[in-house]
């Protein structure tokens, strides 16, 4: 499978929620950096967490992949997301850019690019909160 | 566009032929030379450095930015750690790091970019992906 393929069947899951076939997407001790600078997500099992854990907070609505580029074992993609934040009851607009690294089929490490403030409440409601 | 629109596996050499454009301007980045720096760019170039801000639209509007981070940032690290093209496009993972020189703030800025070459080897366009408010990796 092309590794943009493997991209487009791991969105195709998490649209669907189906979480064990997100996770079979991914190596058993994968690295998933949510947030470059952060210590990353270990593991499937912690990973499964961190999807039940996302999942209550965001609900993603939109998923897109614009551009990409891939070299040896690594796609780097750029994109666009668009979220519900459940407790605000407001969509996110969220441009990306992701970084995946393959071992065989599957992916062993994965970084996340984005402006993390584009996910804070406006303030006026923080503070109502 | 669509991924699929877009699928074009770059050979090697391709690939690195427009890394080495991308060395060149890092290069004349890092000698703060702003005339080498800016014969980089086509001059209906759009720069977006950060997805909340105004995209930078023509030459002199980068030269403008251009001016104001050669004065305001000290001590730059710039590097790029991984890269991939396809056709025109070379997508690229890295780090950066300086001092505001009015602040004294260290800042550190995790990144990832897509630079958009014409026929003539020049960026028509760049786009950023990073925190702003970023801080250094080491701390």
């Amino acid at each position: 499978m092309k590794k943009l393929e493997a991209i487009r069947h791991l969105i195709s899951c998490w649209e669907r929620r189906d979480v064990d076939a997100l996770l079979d997407c991914l190596t058993e001790d994968v690295e998933y950096y949510w947030h470059v600078g952060s210590p990353p997500v270990r593991g499937k099992d912690t990973m499964r967490k961190f999807l039940q854990n996302y999942s209550g907070t965001y609900e993603q609505l939109r998923w897109e992949i614009f551009n990409h580029a891939e070299r040896d074992n690594l796609l780097l993609v750029e994109g666009h997301e668009e979220l519900l934040d459940r407790k605000h009851d407001r969509k996110i607009q969220q441009p990306f850019m992701q970084a995946f690294e393959f071992e065989g089929n599957k992916i062993g490490r994965w970084r996340d690019y984005y402006e993390p403030e584009n996910l804070k409440p406006p303030a006026a409601e923080e503070a109502q909160a | 566009m669509t991924a699929e629109q877009t699928t074009h596996e770059n050979s090697v050499e391709a690939t690195d032929k427009l890394m080495q454009r991308m060395q060149s301007l890092m290069r004349a980045s890092m000698d703060r030379d702003r005339e080498a720096f800016l014969s980089h760019f086509d001059d209906n170039v759009v720069y977006i450095l950060h997805t909340s801000v105004r995209p930078l639209e023509g030459i002199e509007w980068v030269g403008r930015f251009v001016d104001r981070y050669f004065k305001e940032m000290t001590d730059l690290v710039w590097r790029i750690d991984r890269w991939a093209s396809n056709g025109n496009k070379l997508l690229v993972e890295g780090y950066e790091e300086y001092t505001e020189r009015h602040t004294g703030k260290r800042v550190g800025h995790p990144y990832m970019g897509i630079v958009e070459f014409n026929d003539r080897g020049l960026i028509i366009a760049m786009r950023d992906y990073f925190e702003m408010d970023g801080k250094p990796l080491n701390d």
